[in-house]
């Protein structure tokens, strides 16, 4: 029996609204950063909440509603992309990507410097976010922008906290690196090997 | 005495290397108030130290001031609306 699929009872209904649909905003910002695509980001908002109010008795009330949402939002995001091989193979992307950034990480720090006293960031910020591997973002978002704890994320993402911390770290790091090239574009460092100041 | 986070390993920092790796779970507010208190006693102490943890908490500012400031549209909230009254959805 399919109960979940079913509609909850019309007292639940109210509830429903009054905590899941004031969350619209928020999880919408999530899939966006998910999906880094308008439509795709309303069309996972869609089945999340469609998901959402046929398992809404699956919900523990005095718990956080905004997470519980992130979650199912993420899942959908994670089924239309064909969760487990993509994942393994970005997890393995995202460590070389970030071995290199720990090797330079003095001349990183030494260029964003300057970067990070600019109040125009924000959108530099954004498309680096939009450049990294899924696994990574996902943890970045979650904790810097939507003010999740490890353990919180960790529920969220299903995985331990110590990976979430792991996955924090590697993401904070690829960002640097992304930010670095906008750096560079912006001619405020220049680029590795040329004036030697690559290694520490 | 407070333990120290599941994925805090609660060994002393004895060095550099010991407080930089937990300067992230300091900036995130993750340690206990002893732990945070014992990396941050190292970092006051320790420019090398001071110089790296002062770039991350920059760093980890601005992402936060990054956030997006955008939302639903109305043209989303109708579509989803409608979905839901489809789905049986009575209030509103």
């Amino acid at each position: 029996m399919m109960t979940e699929e079913l509609a909850p009872p019309t007292d639940a209904h109210e509830e429903f609204s009054a905590l899941a649909l004031t969350a619209l905003d928020d999880v919408y910002r999530f899939a966006r950063s998910l999906t880094r695509d308008e439509a795709d980001a309303e069309d996972v908002v869609q089945e999340a909440y469609l998901r959402a109010f046929r398992s809404w008795h699956t919900f523990q009330p005095g718990t956080d509603v905004r997470r519980w949402l992130f979650t199912i939002a993420r899942n959908v995001f994670l089924r239309s992309r064909e969760r487990g091989q993509r994942e393994v193979t970005l997890d393995d992307d995202g460590a070389e990507a970030v071995d290199a950034a720990q090797s330079k990480e003095g001349w990183i720090r030494r260029g964003l410097d300057p970067l990070l006293a600019r109040t125009d960031l924000a959108p530099a910020i954004q498309q680096a976010l939009d450049e990294i591997p899924e696994v990574f973002r996902s943890a970045v978002v979650l904790v810097d922008l939507e003010d999740q704890s490890y353990e919180d994320a960790a529920e969220l993402l299903g995985i331990p906290v110590g990976t979430v911390r792991s996955r924090l770290f590697r993401g904070r790091k690829l960002l640097q690196e992304k930010l670095i090239l906008h750096a560079q574009d912006l001619g405020l460092v220049p680029t590795p090997g040329s004036d030697g100041s690559s290694d520490e | 005495m407070t333990k120290p986070h599941s994925h805090d390993d609660g060994a002393p920092i004895k060095d550099c290397r010991g407080a930089m790796n937990k300067l992230f779970d300091l900036l995130d507010g993750e340690l206990t108030p002893e732990r945070a208190k014992e990396v941050r006693s190292h970092i006051t102490s320790c420019p090398d130290c001071f110089t790296h943890s002062d770039f991350e908490q920059r760093f980890i500012a601005a992402v936060k001031e990054a956030k997006p400031q955008i939302c639903a549209s109305t043209a989303l909230k109708d579509k989803l609306m409608g979905a839901l009254r489809s789905a049986g959805l009575t209030s509103r």
